[in-house]
């Protein structure tokens, strides 16, 4: 309907008007994707940390899976080796940033009040106070959620979807859109299996049936079990880069994950 | 609710493409796989244009195979002939 005299469409005409409302209305021809200004913003994001030899995850899972821990444990673990840089994102609280910075790495948190992902914009504004030093790796701990951190691109090389498996197998397929986004999934507290009714296996076959090139690495961050494995993978991302989950090959990977024993990736 | 923020996004794109004028409907495309709900996405709409020009517009969902999410065209009151 025509606001301003309401003529409107099909036969409806407002008496007095003369004018011919066969086109009531100006249409004006677009064309433009939604998430334009967000990816590119991630674009950008994505060069600038590239520039300065800096390699960005984003870490996505529900909220108690274990990133902060896995991450916690990845910061001891790599040392000296090589520096780690963090994005905490949450709803509410500094929880997360105070036990990375208390594991000793540099942390920057956002609180998203309701919001219920990040976004390119919100990392990019962290990034200027984050300032992560040339050879380091970033990760962008996203809000707890299978949901709508998967449609945000925040400029990461690699997005990595954490499951613990208290959770259930049966997530992939219940939550597509994220498991479809993953170039690796880690399922976590694989000490608990022995409690749970769990399979590993059911789960791969279920994120492969969403996207067939996907590796599934399970490890438990409280034991220690495979991490030799994780740390292969971030190596391999490093040296490779994964700028869509495919450009790094199955055989490049095993190449990397020779140099650690008894580490696995399911492949 | 990445629907409100997507339809923030939209909102504003529409607003700048369009400089102040009525609008009378706004046509987008979802695909089946972007991960949108039509529903919460037109709800988010009627919200988030509230007070500015936008309001009362029409939010038309042209739902489609993919993962497409995108603004395909505004429909615009007429400058000449109605003002």
């Amino acid at each position: 309907m025509c606001l301003t005299c309401g003529c409107g469409d099909g036969e409806v005409r407002v008496e007095g008007h003369p004018h011919d409302h066969e086109a009531p209305h100006d249409l004006l021809v677009v064309e433009q994707r939604l998430l334009a200004k967000n990816d590119h913003l991630a674009e950008h994001v994505r060069a600038s940390l590239a520039v300065r030899n800096v390699t960005s995850f984003n870490l996505m899972s529900s909220p108690g899976s274990g990133k902060t821990s896995l991450l916690e444990r990845t910061i001891a673990e790599l040392g000296d080796d090589r520096t780690v840089c963090v994005i905490e994102g949450d709803q509410e609280t500094s929880f997360d940033a105070d036990r990375i910075r208390a594991a000793g790495a540099r942390a920057v948190q956002i609180n998203t009040g309701a919001g219920c992902h990040l976004d390119a914009s919100m990392v990019h504004d962290a990034l200027h106070q984050l300032d992560p030093p040339s050879g380091s790796l970033l990760f962008v701990e996203n809000v707890g959620n299978l949901v709508c951190p998967a449609l945000f691109d925040v400029g990461e090389r690699a997005k990595v979807v954490v499951i613990s498996v208290t959770e259930g197998d049966d997530k992939p397929l219940k939550y597509p859109h994220m498991f479809r986004a993953a170039d690796l999934v880690v399922v976590n507290k694989t000490d608990l299996l022995p409690y749970v009714d769990f399979d590993v296996d059911r789960l791969t076959e279920q994120a492969r049936r969403l996207k067939p090139e996907v590796r599934v690495l399970p490890v438990s961050v409280r034991t220690g079990e495979n991490l030799d494995a994780w740390f292969a993978w971030l190596d391999s991302v490093v040296d490779e880069g994964v700028s869509d989950g495919s450009a790094a090959t199955e055989s490049t990977h095993s190449s990397h994950l020779g140099r650690h024993s008894g580490a696995t990736v399911r492949t | 609710m990445h629907e409100l923020a997507i339809t923030q996004d939209l909102v504003d794109l529409v607003a700048e493409r369009t400089a102040g004028r009525q609008v009378v409907a706004v046509n987008v495309r979802v695909g089946t796989e972007s991960g949108i709900v039509p529903d919460s996405m037109v709800f988010s709409f009627d919200v988030v244009t509230l007070e500015t020009p936008l309001e009362g517009a029409r939010l038309v969902i042209e739902e489609v195979e993919g993962n497409d999410l995108s603004l395909v065209s505004v429909e615009l009151v007429k400058e000449e002939s109605c003002a």
